[in-house]
């Protein structure tokens, strides 16, 4: 039997911690989900798709970056934040400087610079979402803390 | 009497001088002593030819003009009338040497105004130099006819009426605008124009106007050349510290699990970090590569056609040879682009290209087709914006900008449908020549 990513939390299992990584460049969604390989990772590849993906599958985190074809990271945070003002977005770029700056104004929680280390992405997600390991490592919702 | 007589012509406000009959000086007024500095019994007995340049046979003329040079080396002019008496001439001369210094002044002033490649206008009066009409290719007639629409163009002819309401004002102004020449082009022109007054009361507009265009087209050429090299400065900075990020994540993802696949990671992210650099430098090939020159396109093709074949992909090509396009050095990087794309993003275990050439109303155009996945209608026209990837392939996105830019370059096009029954077609349309 196949269970579906919905039917298994209808089911009564825990909710694993679900984050949207939003990037254009393939090789940055691909280290970030073999680092956050605990999570269940979901990607895009524009602020369109990644509208899109939240409304699907309305993940704990997103790790958005700013500069993106068709839509960009600011836009796309401003779409999600106003349909979803309860969503975590992390602005994840390479333009700390300025950019950073109007994804805040934008309503992103926190900035990832690029080029990050593992530890600082482990970290801040860490932080941000945590939630508890099950049996098998992965990580799922801490319904504890609300 | 005798007396009397010597006391008028002494006194006569006029260069009189009375000769004999063989024009030797018997007498003159005070004022012929001022203008040949000497006094009348040293000019007495004197030739008239000696003292003034004319020509004798004037005297029969009786009104002619006789220049001298007085000892101090400065020429005079006088207007002569001369009629003969008893036993000789008299001469009544006007001094005209300010009036000619006027006149000469004044012609030179009206050679300046027509000589002038500026158009130098009055308007209140219409007087506009020649240059205004050389440069528009209209005649006086046509603009008396033409509504100021048609010459200027609309988005600036508010400005010009603002401005030259100004001056009417009393303020001086510089500005630029566009107009409309009778054949059609635009020209861009600068305009200095400053109050004509008199007598205290301004009556008009007067300045000068330029053609900028050249400077003006110039000027675009920058601001584009700026803007695309800002681009290509935040596409490099971006995927540069996109690739840095990932390999900085899989190097320390390999320390921890060395197994092959990280490394083949790392390896694939190095190339494709080789891949922008070489791209960059394309296109700062493509900035430097300013003059366009006829290019045989087919050459071109045919080795970027071969430089893509391999086993797994089918190329066929119908290119008729010696096909002269206005193009320059950089235009292998344009089939060099789409050929590589139409391989890399096509998904077929048998991949195939088709590449036509066709010649049509001095235009080439060029098809070059496959079998891939097609591009979405939603996005064909973003494809060429600078950054646009692919979306499983993330390449660097700079390909088909540089293609866009480099058509815009040669004054082509390029476009992008669906091809049947699958995948999609590029047409590149170059000038022919």
């Amino acid at each position: 039997m196949i269970i579906t990513k919905f039917e298994g939390e209808k089911m009564g299992r825990k909710k694993r911690v679900r984050i949207l990584i939003v990037d254009d460049e393939p090789a940055i969604r691909e280290v970030m989900r073999l680092i956050l390989k605990n999570y269940e990772v979901v990607e895009a590849a524009n602020g369109l798709e990644a509208l899109k993906k939240y409304k699907e599958y309305m993940p704990d985190l997103i790790l958005m970056d700013i500069m993106m074809p068709r839509m960009n990271g600011i836009e796309a945070t401003k779409a999600i934040l106003e349909s979803f003002p309860d969503a975590k977005i992390v602005a994840v770029t390479a333009y700390a400087t300025h950019k950073g700056e109007e994804m805040l104004e934008a309503g992103a929680i926190d900035i990832l610079e690029k080029p990050f280390g593992r530890k600082k992405l482990e970290g801040l997600v860490e932080g941000l979402v945590g939630g508890k390991k099950d049996k098998r490592g992965r990580k799922v919702r801490d319904e504890s803390k609300g | 009497m005798r007396a009397k007589a010597e006391e008028v012509l002494k006194s006569i406000p006029l260069v009189l001088i009375i000769t004999d009959s063989k024009l030797r000086i018997t007498g003159c007024s005070k004022e012929a002593e001022e203008v040949f500095q000497a006094e009348e019994r040293e000019l007495k007995g004197k030739r008239l030819s000696s003292l003034l340049l004319f020509d004798e046979k004037a005297t029969k003329q009786q009104v002619f003009v006789a220049e001298g040079t007085r000892e101090d080396g400065r020429r005079f002019i006088l207007h002569c009338r001369c009629a003969p008496i008893a036993d000789g001439f008299v001469f009544a001369c006007r001094d005209a040497t300010e009036e000619l210094a006027e006149l000469e002044e004044l012609q030179s002033y009206k050679q300046f105004f027509s000589r002038s490649r500026d158009v130098l206008f009055r308007l209140g009066r219409v007087d506009i130099s020649p240059s205004f009409y050389n440069i528009l290719g209209y005649t006086m007639s046509d603009l008396i006819n033409a509504a100021l629409q048609q010459l200027i163009n609309p988005e600036d002819l508010q400005t010009v009426l603002n401005e030259i309401s100004r001056v009417l004002k009393g303020d001086s102004t510089r500005f630029e605008f566009r107009m409309i020449s009778k054949d059609g082009h635009e020209l861009w022109f600068e305009a200095i124009a400053w109050p004509w007054v008199e007598d205290s009361v301004p009556v008009g507009v007067e300045g000068i106007v330029r053609d900028i265009t050249t400077r003006k087209l110039r000027e675009k050429e920058l601001e584009q050349r700026g803007r695309r090299l800002e681009v290509l400065n935040r596409v490099l900075r971006h995927d540069l510290s996109n690739y840095l990020a990932a390999l900085k994540n899989y190097v320390e993802v390999a320390i921890e699990e060395p197994e092959k696949e990280h490394f083949e990671k790392i390896e694939s992210i190095i190339s494709r970090a080789i891949e922008l650099i070489n791209e960059v430098r394309d296109a700062e090939d493509v900035e430097r590569a300013e003059v366009l020159k006829p290019i045989n396109l087919s050459e071109v093709i045919v080795k970027e056609v071969d430089a893509v074949r391999s086993p797994n992909v089918g190329i066929t090509a119908v290119i008729p040879e010696n096909v002269m396009v206005l193009a320059n050095d950089m235009l292998h990087v344009i089939f060099n682009n789409i050929l590589r794309n139409a391989i890399i993003h096509n998904d077929k275990e048998e991949k195939k290209v088709w590449v036509t050439v066709n010649r049509k109303d001095g235009w080439v155009e060029v098809r070059i087709a496959d079998n891939g996945p097609g591009i979405p209608d939603d996005i064909k026209k973003e494809i060429f914006e600078e950054g646009f990837k692919g979306e499983r392939t993330g390449r660097t996105g700079l390909g088909l900008y540089l293609v866009k830019t480099l058509m815009e370059k040669y004054g082509g096009s390029v476009s992008v449908e669906d091809n049947e029954p699958e995948g999609s077609v590029f047409i590149l349309k170059l000038k022919e020549v």
